[in-house]
């Protein structure tokens, strides 16, 4: 390996990629460029306002913020082609599970999206998955700031003949964050705690690749990329996509409903236990491993912690399950150290979550209102099958590590909250059944069983875009390239932010909504 | 159920990339049986030679396998198996339309895959059972 790895520009980066905003508000904008679409033009109006890089913003956070991805159908448009930075025959050295999409029977092995969840059902059916060509991703401190940053778009798409996209059932509403507790999802959990470091790996960085490092994410570096980001083949397509990320966008309903009723199923005095086993976290976002017995709220943000490591102490509990079962949802998403199959690589891969909550909450305790609420999942990658279809066909059937399952059961479980509850038609026999050690002080443990899991979500739509470099999005926008002074490598190698901690709030006053950076 | 890759790849007529052809399959097991063995999830694999309509020579190669699950997310690892890896780059190499992106890469392979995979759904497969690879060999 030569000792001279470049690193990427800060300032070349879109700033999505390394930082989750905060900002309680946001608006995550669909668009189609039609025949009559000036593409050039909506996204010179974009770069004119400012497309947020990844540079660091210090005290200043800005009070407005956009960031944009395309489709492969985006960028095959007439009116996308026309800048003429690349050709439509050139696109072709992009990944095949990027030209062919998030609906393409490919990727469909793994995400698994079936019944009510079928691309044939997604978007409300108000428009074809091909349809979608760019997403906008609009951020606001304010209310106001939000609408203020939102109408701009709208308006400069309007000047462009660019077609917006509604994924509402009443065919105008925008996916617009809802207003929960600062980083709270619906389901009432804590989110976005455990993201990768994104460090810059060079030559001189000690230790071997890691997953979280963001030479895994960002296209264009392969020499200490561990999951072959491409197009690698160099040529047009490759110097478009240098600098830039993948998006695994994905709208997920969420039955709140169905989810209370579930967690109330083991008695009154087990409803936060069972969220907490459901997900492998309290629902203040204490892990399991660290805080076994009740949320802390010392180790509400801890990210830094193991399932084998240290051992057991209970030797008949081989992986702790008793604190945190195997088909939790967070030990599937990421199952840290834990032993995998030899096909699945030495060390789980890792993905970047930037998703926000979107509809009106359940009020507590209400039984289904009819509301569509859930995620705007943005989960960020370098390749999309290695890491997001990876992870996301770990959830449908948890068969990645020799702890599943014990060879004579002959079906498998699945992630405890997201599994769709459905045999692939490629894969396994699934068991809908949850087994929840529990501990002992010594011998075989017992087991809580959640039988006949229901299913909490259903997929409303999903696409696959690319987040370009911002020289990209210029070049797209008929505009100069960056001066060379911003596109020109530093030596800072640290990307990503870690999260602040929060303040330590008492249990009781968990759900405050605070703003702590 | 498992899914099935069939992988038809038209190939050269010229001699060398014939005899290549002829020792690929001679050799497939071999050159693959350590990586498909590790993988746990490949049932069956097998490279056939189509002859020519004349009778003489091969027409093109078919890589025909069975595995459990899906295959995007696992086809770095067939990529970075180096028997299974020069497998498939072997194929390439005389494929009658060179691929591209070439087959240097993971992408390249990934497209290569993609492009010559005649059914990408498991509609036409008949299976007698359900069970995994590592549910019928133990893991
Ligand atoms: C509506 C659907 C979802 C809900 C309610 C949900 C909920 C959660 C919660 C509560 C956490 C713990 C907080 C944290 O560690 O940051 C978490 C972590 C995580 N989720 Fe999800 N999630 C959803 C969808 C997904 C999907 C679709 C994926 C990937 C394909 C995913 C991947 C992850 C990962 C990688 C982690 C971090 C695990 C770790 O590093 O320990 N999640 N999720």
């Amino acid at each position: 390996m030569s000792s001279a790895s470049p690193i990427p520009s800060k300032a070349n980066l879109q700033g999505l990629i390394v930082r989750g905003y905060t900002h309680p508000y946001s608006s995550h904008l669909l668009y189609s460029f039609g025949a009559q679409a000036q593409a050039a033009l909506f996204f010179k109006a974009l770069c004119d306002r400012g497309i947020q890089d990844a540079q660091d913003w210090g005290a200043a956070k800005p009070r407005t913020i956009l960031n944009l991805g395309l489709t492969y159908a985006g960028l095959s448009c007439p009116s996308v082609l026309k800048a003429g930075v690349f050709t439509a025959a050139d696109l072709t050295a992009f990944p095949a599970t990027f030209q062919n999409g998030p609906a393409s029977d490919g990727s469909q092995a793994s995400l698994a999206d079936v019944g009510t969840s079928d691309p044939s059902q997604w978007w409300y059916q108000n428009f074809q998955t091909t349809d979608l060509h760019c997403i906008v991703h609009a951020y606001g401190l304010t209310a106001a700031d939000l609408t203020e940053v939102v109408e701009y778009v709208a308006a400069a798409a309007r000047a462009a003949g660019v077609t917006e996209l509604f994924a509402a059932r009443d065919q105008k509403s925008r996916l617009t964050q809802c207003q929960l507790p600062v980083d709270e999802i619906h389901f009432g959990y804590r989110d976005g705690i455990s993201e990768p470091a994104l460090q810059w790996r060079t030559a001189g960085t000690p230790g071997p690749p890691d997953q979280g490092d963001l030479n895994n994410f960002l296209i264009g570096y392969p020499e200490y990329a561990l999951v072959g980001p491409g197009p690698t083949s160099p040529g047009p397509a490759a110097n478009f996509a240098k600098d830039g990320c993948y998006n695994a966008f994905r709208l997920l309903y969420q039955d709140v409903a169905k989810f209370n009723t579930l967690i109330e199923s083991q008695g009154p005095d087990k409803v936060e236990w069972t969220a907490a086993k459901l997900v492998g976290r309290w629902r203040n976002g204490s892990p399991l491993m660290l805080s076994p017995d009740e949320p802390s709220p010392a180790t509400q943000d801890a990210e830094d912690f193991l399932y084998y490591t240290p051992a057991p102490s209970n030797p008949a509990d081989a992986g702790n399950t008793s604190k945190c079962p195997f088909s939790a949802h967070t030990r599937v998403a990421n199952p840290r150290d834990q032993a995998l199959t030899t096909i699945e690589g030495k060390t789980p891969v890792r993905i970047i979550r930037r998703g926000v909550p979107y509809g009106a909450p359940l009020p507590a305790g209400a039984p289904d209102d009819g509301v569509d609420r859930g995620l705007v999942g943005l989960f960020l990658c370098g390749n999309l099958t290695s890491q997001f279809e990876r992870i996301s066909s770990w959830m449908n059937v948890n068969d990645f590590s020799p702890v599943f399952p014990p060879p004579r059961s002959r079906t498998y479980p699945q992630d405890a909250l997201l599994g769709n509850r459905v045999s692939s038609s490629t894969g396994p026999s699934i068991n809908t059944d949850f087994l929840v050690p529990l501990p002992t002080a010594a011998g075989p443990c017992p087991v809580t069983k959640l039988t006949n899991l229901p299913e909490l979500l259903i997929t409303r739509g999903a696409a696959y875009c690319l987040l370009p470099s911002i020289s990209a999005i210029r070049q797209l926008a008929g505009l100069p390239p960056l001066p060379a002074l911003l596109r020109a490598a530093n030596a800072d190698t640290q990307f990503g932010h870690p999260r602040k901690p929060r303040p330590l709030l008492p249990l009781e006053n968990d759900h405050v909504a605070t703003s702590h950076y | 159920m498992a899914t099935p890759l069939t992988l038809y790849v038209p190939i050269k007529q010229d001699a060398i990339s014939q005899a290549a052809a002829q020792y690929a399959q001679q050799n497939f097991v071999s050159s693959v049986q350590a990586g498909l063995d590790a993988s746990g999830i490949v049932h069956y694999a097998r490279l056939s030679l189509i002859p020519n309509p004349s009778g003489s020579g091969t027409l093109a190669i078919l890589l025909d396998t069975v595995f459990d699950g899906a295959m995007n997310p696992y086809l770095d690892y067939f990529w970075q198996n180096d028997g299974t890896k020069k497998a498939f780059q072997g194929i390439a190499a005389i494929a009658l339309t060179p691929p591209e992106p070439p087959v240097t890469d993971q992408t390249g392979f990934e497209n290569f895959i993609d492009a010559n995979n005649l059914n990408k759904k498991a509609t036409d497969l008949y299976q007698a059972y359900t069970l995994t690879v590592k549910q019928i060999v133990g893991s």
